[in-house]
């Protein structure tokens, strides 16, 4: 678009004023670099050097070049550059073997003003002087200007009052007490002042009751909630992976750590270090590896035929520029294809830095190892309250258990002689055959023996049954034992049932058994397509086992009805078949009773091995009077065994063996590979010192040293940014020499030096700081006349006022409507969302409505889709997260207008709202200004309460609507307000 | 009080297309300029001729076939492949070829569908497409279109934000951009989707990147609200919902008297459109209203999620003046892993359900004299190879062929575009270009052209550079062009 045409217009304003004043020496930052950068550099800066020059770098710049030197410093009519601004000479054309004139620069542009030359002239005349980019020095404390007012209250308003009257402009009042609690609660910790809140701060006379309201907030555990949602933009955080599948991804932890980082104010240097190279700290502790997550929210590739190396390299690359853009305000993605257009970067130093990130573990795996196995404090709880339960009830089973193995002859008596209450008889074969060289055969008291044969078989075996129905199939495998020379392995995989009932096939329901070795249950020999899975007994084969298959249906059976039945197994390992077993054919409820007297009537107690002993006692447990601790214990105990923590990815360095060798690209791809570079920081910036180890725990430390120009400054405009709602410079992403230059160049440096020096890198401290400053306290209400001197509020002469984001316009709805949860932390949450928002391409997750308070969670624990976002916070501008994104843009549509309007959740906040309203004591003036007081933290004007009251009359009388409707749909006017919708 | 009403209402209009101009004006650049520099700007805008030039197309329908339809059953006629089918495929073909899921050499298979020859410029079409053969004399057939992406993300966002990657603007968001909104009633970008499934790359595919939000392409469903919570809450009636927003507005007018925030004054603006759009989206989505010979002409059946009910509301959203309408189909990934993804059950499902109404609203929107400036296009985001694909080295029952970036065919009618033309050659057995090749981003710098934009020229200011649709390729096809 026409950035330049404006850029322009600017900087002629700019030099108009400052050639009619006349008398300050020309400064290169200001004046001359922006004149190089808008005419020059697009063909002599870093990606062209036309006629061998670059104005980017001073070497080049003073240097020979093609014709001439470029600058000499005193002698403008020697300089090259000057004389092609002005009168180009005659050179040497040695292609063409002629003189020829050079063309006036700019080339193909309108030629400079009469101003612009006479100033690089007197800048050439003044010596030169050359001055890198303003924010690629580190910054120093800046004098305060002298003024003569007591309005300021803090250093900051010293330069801000000095801008203000540069610009004949004067401080707006203070704003209200109510307007600035409100202001202060939303900025601090998202979240509207309570009526107590408020009514206590108008009530508090004290001269430091501000201050007191300022501590207040910062010590709020709602402070991390609402400076994490900001965060979570940079993380580029989700709850899925992205690309076309975006499965799930539990990376949930990091957020919540990201929350209490904030809570407790971790220094910013620390805060750095920590999500950048946390597991390289010296006992490293499990928040400082979940903080590592941050480097893993680049997105996962698991579409089937991806390339996991281009897609791993995408994430490293994503990781060196969200270092960059984030923590640096530079756009260092330039610099992956070629040296950067406008800053001194070159193109190889982006592959030194991205060295640094390019040694972990992660690769683009679908699993998205490597993490760790953390639980959440829920789960923590959770833990806790099952061992402890689990601990209280281990000594009643511990008794009751010697108590039974005491009783256990006379148990086992009983046992043997119960009535069972299923009838089963013995299946004799008549017909027994294998696919394989396999013999059969079968005893008196019905166990089959099967005579050496192959690595797989299918055994089909026929028998007649006189039992009148059919309800399942019992398999008791004999232990081998002897098995070495038996042809068969001492376990065996049982990959298939199958059953023929006359000829037609029978389906199986519900299966089990007296052991199932782990991985092979009873379940797969139901599913005879899955190979190598299915019943095996491994770790349970010195004693017989016993395995049940219930068929789907009673069948009944005709007399003499033939059984066919084949078994399959099918494994990898050698000689997994079934060498001894005996089979019953059953009918009627098989009860665990049943089973039990079945396996043991004919077993004398001499017979029994320690592990049926121990399955007998277990049994006689459930069964004493001791069942119902008994069973509560075995049920905790499987619980804690199968309990799942949440995993977190994170950051891993590949052992010192396994490291990667990084090579340039060759312009960005990565399929073109240049020369090989180790880890090293960009030239211009600063040093990288021999101290630190070339990892990414030097990288931070390269980062958060006191003289890294960047760091600092990035982090204190972001919190101006966020209160004031423009940056001190407002291309938060860009500090280089395209970026904008800053309104308050001097406050930017003097903040940014002393939240390292006297802040000590405390972010609380340094909002602190910013939220005392008369600047934040004005009233935001503006003149037509200060609207025309200033309309973007660029000079501060008034208060912030500007959209809320997402997050606090839905937190403030649930706030003010009473039903906002304060739970904190734990796996996202899914509030109601309009049907049919998910529709994925491959996976299967759905959209289910979380349950009781976790509906009205904070914003910030809402899930995210990357391809799929919650509708109503996109709609008011929060990004995908697919990528980095450091300032939200804030648009004012109609869709957001149908979100508060008519979104049931808005709508649930309006009806809440509505029954307090109601509720509410006094008049029904008194209602109305609650109602104002509670929404927008003043008192109605009398113009609002007509209107109020005419919709609220209107709405009971001319469409008959009861009460409790009518202040529903007062409390949706008040929550649709331009003034609710803002911070003001 | 009617007619102070309206006064009010015409003032806000004009405040918000200064709001949303100046919002991306003020983030696009210094924003600390004050009204003056943003005034010469303005006028500077004037000047500087947006659009570039007359262009022949003022609307667009872009219908998208997503997971890529295969040129060898539809468009691409090749004899020899036929001849060849069922002998391995020959090396030269597979050098420095990446594959999706084929493994090894795979058999060569020829057409699966029979074709004739069509029009006074008898063009080749296959039978599965009946309805279309009987316009090809309105349309250009682009068969050498290719592109560099090999799976559905990438190439999809390639096709619609010029980049493999995320974080682009839609084509639809860089058009409503420089050419504004021709209708205060609706979007001026809106996507429509069937097929059941979103496309492989989402929202991003219609999203406006880092353009301003205000320029991303609007979801209008055919089933279930048409733009979410559009529907005022339960007992909530127009009338009521009126008395509310007069409510809220002049609530928001005793604010805007003490604060003097332009931007409240938009936000009346806003939900003022917001109130219209309530009734002008569904009354346009509504295609109960169109005679009933009409929607048999498109095969639409009002109340269902289909392809044939989205091409007649493509042509009631250009007729209300929308800008760009975007449509995307989802089940053209034919693999031939299953019935439901190959080349016979499959094609023949989706090219019915497609060949019809594609075709009506084409003749549609020629017959009321829109097809001369609204452009209709339409494809996949890449071919599909002319061996069958055996994964895992196998031939299973079904057929089916793989993902193929080297050549595709792509059409498009109306908007300034040949009619009963066909553009570019493949090789002999259509697997890549071999005349006139067209690149994604040469087919957008052509569609750009036909809206009267230099591809070169439409750019954005973000992170230190200009960026533009056609990142730094495009070339504009005029042979493509009446």
């Amino acid at each position: 678009m026409n950035v330049y045409m404006m850029k322009s217009v600017v900087v002629s304003m700019l030099l108009f004023c400052l050639s009619a004043i006349g008398v300050e020496k020309v400064n290169f930052s200001e004046q001359i670099r922006p004149l190089f950068n808008r005419n020059c550099t697009g063909c002599h800066g870093g990606v062209k050097e036309a006629g061998g020059l670059s104005l980017l770098y001073k070497e080049s710049a003073y240097g020979k070049t093609d014709h001439g030197i470029g600058i000499v410093p005193g002698k403008p009519e020697e300089s090259m550059i000057y004389k092609v601004i002005t009168n180009p000479p005659e050179v040497f054309d040695k292609k063409k073997g002629k003189m020829h004139r050079l063309e006036l620069m700019p080339m193909e542009k309108d030629p400079l003003t009469k101003e612009d030359v006479a100033l690089i002239k007197r800048w050439i005349e003044e010596g030169a002087p050359w001055e890198e980019h303003w924010a690629y020095t580190a910054p120093v404390k800046q004098s305060l200007p002298k003024l003569d007012t007591d309005w300021t209250k803090n250093r900051i308003d010293y330069f801000t009052y000095a801008k203000m009257k540069e610009h004949e402009l004067t401080p707006a009042r203070k704003a209200s007490k109510g307007t600035l609690l409100r202001r202060l609660s939303l900025d601090l910790t998202g979240l509207p002042p309570t009526l107590e809140e408020l009514q206590s701060f108008v009530n508090d006379k004290s001269v430091d009751a501000y201050e007191k309201q300022v501590d207040r907030l910062l010590s709020s555990k709602h402070y991390g909630e609402r400076w994490a949602s900001i965060w979570l933009d940079l993380a580029r955080y989700s709850d899925t992976q992205g690309y076309e599948k975006d499965g799930e991804r539990v990376i949930y932890r990091f957020r919540d750590e990201v929350i209490k980082a904030f809570n407790k104010d971790t220094p910013y240097d620390q805060f750095l270090i920590e999500q950048l190279a946390g597991d390289l700290l010296p006992k490293a502790t499990e928040h400082q590896k979940v903080l590592t997550a941050f480097h893993r929210n680049t997105m996962t590739n698991t579409e089937g035929g991806t390339d996991d190396e281009e897609f791993r390299v995408a994430a490293v690359m994503d990781r060196v520029n969200t270092t960059w853009e984030v923590f640096m305000g530079t756009s260092y993605g330039c610099v992956q294809c070629h040296t950067h257009p406008y800053d001194p970067i070159k193109h190889d130093e982006y592959y030194k830095f991205m060295a640094f990130l390019n040694n972990t573990a992660d690769s683009d795996k679908s699993d998205d190892a490597p993490f760790i196995k953390t639980p959440d404090m829920y789960q923590v709880a959770k833990m806790k309250k099952w061992q402890d339960r689990q601990a209280a009830l281990k000594p009643q089973v511990e008794a009751a258990t010697k108590e039974i193995e005491s009783q256990f002859s006379d148990e086992f008596t009983k046992l043997k002689t119960q009535e069972v209450k299923v009838q089963l008889t013995d299946l004799k074969f008549n017909n027994m055959s294998s696919n394989k060289a396999h013999k059969f055969t079968q005893t008196e008291n019905g166990v089959v023996n099967v005579a050496k044969g192959a690595d797989t078989a299918i055994y089909t075996l026929t028998a007649t049954t006189d039992l009148e129905s059919l309800d399942f199939i019992e398999l008791e495998a004999l232990p081998v034992k002897q098995f070495k020379g038996s042809g068969h392995a001492g376990n065996f995989v049982l990959s298939g049932l199958s059953l023929k009932v006359d000829g037609k096939a029978v389906g199986f329901g519900k299966s089990e058994a007296t052991y199932e070795q782990k991985g092979f249950s009873t379940k797969d020999s139901l599913n005879i397509g899955k190979k190598g899975r299915g019943w095996g007994i491994g770790g349970g084969t010195e004693t017989s086992q016993t395995a049940w298959f219930r068929l789907k249906n009673t069948v009944k059976l005709k007399k003499g009805a033939v059984l066919s039945i084949q078994l399959h197994f099918k494994s990898p390992h050698k000689l997994h078949t079934l060498a001894s077993f005996k089979m019953k054919a059953g009918s009627g409820a098989l009860a665990e009773s049943d089973k039990m007297v079945n396996e043991f009537r004919d077993k004398a107690e001499a017979d029994i091995s320690d592990s049926q002993k121990k399955r007998l006692v277990r049994y006689f447990l459930k069964k004493s009077k001791h069942a119902k601790v008994y069973n509560e214990f075995t049920k905790l105990s499987e619980t804690i065994t199968n309990f799942k923590p949440a995993t977190t990815p994170i950051m891993q360095d590949l052992p010192k063996d396994k490291q990667r060798v990084t090579r340039v690209f060759n312009r960005g791809s990565w399929e073109d590979l240049g020369e090989v570079v180790t880890p090293g920081t960009p030239e211009i910036f600063n040093e990288f010192k021999e101290e630190w180890p070339r990892n990414r725990l030097g990288m931070a430390k390269w980062m958060t040293s006191t003289d890294n120009p960047l760091v600092p400054r990035i982090a204190v405009n972001r919190f101006w940014e966020q209160l004031f709602g423009t940056g001190i410079v407002d291309t938060l992403e860009d500090f280089g020499s395209q970026g904008s230059t800053p309104t308050h160049p001097k406050l930017i440096d003097d903040l940014a030096y002393r939240f390292m020096h006297d802040h000590n890198w405390s972010m609380k401290s340094l909002l602190k700081e910013l939220v005392t400053s008369a600047t934040y306290k004005q009233s935001s209400n503006v003149t037509d006349e200060k609207l025309k001197k200033d309309q973007f509020n660029s000079y501060l002469a008034r208060g912030p006022r500007f959209r809320l984001s997402s997050e606090q316009i839905r937190d403030q709805a649930l706030s003010v409507s009473g039903i906002l949860s304060k739970k904190m932390f734990g796996p996202s949450v899914m509030p109601f969302q309009p049907e049919g928002v998910w529709m994925t391409v491959y996976n299967g997750r759905k959209w289910t409505l979380s349950k009781d308070e976790d509906k009205h969670r904070r914003g910030v624990y809402t899930f995210w889709k990357r391809t799929s976002p919650y509708p109503s916070m996109e709609a008011f501008d929060t990004p995908s997260r697919e990528i980095c994104k450091t300032r939200r843009l804030r648009t004012n549509t109609p869709l957001q207008a149908l979100v508060t309007l008519n979104d049931p959740v808005y709508m649930e906040c309006a009806k809440e709202l509505g029954i307090l309203i109601k509720n509410s004591s006094g008049s029904m003036e008194d209602k109305l200004n609650f109602a104002i007081q509670k929404t927008l933290c003043r008192s109605a004007k009398k113009a609002e309460l007509l209107t109020l009251k005419k919709l609220y009359d209107e709405t009971r009388q001319e469409f008959g609507k009861s009460e409790a409707d009518a202040w529903t749909l007062v409390a949706n006017v008040l929550m649709n307000l331009d003034e609710f919708l803002v911070k003001k | 009080m009617s007619l102070f009403k309206n006064i009010f209402q015409e003032a806000d209009e004009k405040v918000v297309q200064d709001i949303s101009r100046r919002s991306f004006l003020k983030h696009s650049s210094c924003g600390m300029l004050g009204s003056m520099a943003l005034n010469s700007l303005m006028a500077e805008e004037k000047t500087n001729n947006i659009p570039h030039h007359h262009g022949t197309a003022k609307k667009v329908i872009f219908l998208h076939m997503a997971g890529a339809p295969s040129q060898l059953e539809l468009f691409d006629y090749k004899p020899l492949l036929e001849k060849m089918d069922g002998k391995p495929c020959p090396e030269s073909y597979l050098e420095g070829k990446k594959l999706a899921f084929a493994k090894g050499i795979p058999d060569m298979l020829g057409p699966q569908h029979k074709f004739g020859q069509y029009g006074e410029s008898g063009t080749y079409i296959s039978d599965k497409l009946p309805h279309f053969q009987s316009i090809v004399d309105e349309v250009t057939l682009i068969k050498s279109m290719y592109t560099d992406q090999f799976n559905h993300a990438p190439a999809q966002l390639l096709m619609h934000t010029g980049f493999p990657r995320l974080g682009r603007p839609s084509m639809g968001s860089w058009m409503t951009y420089g050419l504004g909104s021709e209708n205060n009633n609706l979007p001026s970008y809106i996507s429509l989707i069937s097929g059941g499934k979103v496309p492989s790359a989402g929202k991003s595919v219609w999203g406006s990147g880092f353009l301003p939000s205000f320029y991303q392409g609007v979801q209008c469903r055919s089933q279930g609200e048409p733009v979410m919570y559009s529907a005022n809450p339960k007992g909530v009636s127009r009338d009521l919902r009126r008395r509310t927003l007069d409510a809220i507005n002049d609530m928001n007018r005793i604010q805007h008297a003490e604060a003097k925030d332009p931007e409240t004054l938009a936000r009346i603006s806003q939900y003022e459109m917001a109130f219209r759009m309530q009734m002008s989206v569904p009354e346009a989505m509504d295609i109960s209203k169109e005679p009933e010979y009409i929607r048999d002409m498109y095969g639409a059946e009002p109340g269902k999620a289909s392809f044939a009910n989205n091409c007649l509301l493509a042509r009631r959203l250009i007729e209300r003046d929308v800008r760009f309408v975007q449509l995307y189909d989802w089940g053209w990934d034919n693999h031939g892993t299953n019935p439901n993804d190959d080349l016979h059950n499959q094609l023949t499902k989706k090219t019915r359900e497609v060949d019809r109404p594609m075709t009506a609203l084409i003749k549609d929107l020629k017959s009321r004299g829109m097809l001369d400036d609204t452009l209709v296009v339409w494809g996949g985001e890449f071919g599909r190879t002319p061996f069958r694909e055996n994964r895992g080295g196998k031939y299973g029952k079904y057929v089916g062929r793989d993902h193929s970036p080297g050549a595709f065919t792509m059409w498009m009618a109306g908007g300034g575009a040949k009619k009963g033309f066909s553009y570019g050659e493949t090789d002999e057995v259509g697997y890549n270009v071999a005349q006139n090749p067209v690149f994604i981003h040469d087919l957008q710098a052509t569609m750009m052209h036909m809206m009267g934009f230099n591809h070169e020229k439409l750019t954005y200011y973000f992170q230190g550079r200009d960026y533009r649709l056609t990142d730094v390729g495009g070339h504009v096809k005029k042979d493509l062009l009446i």
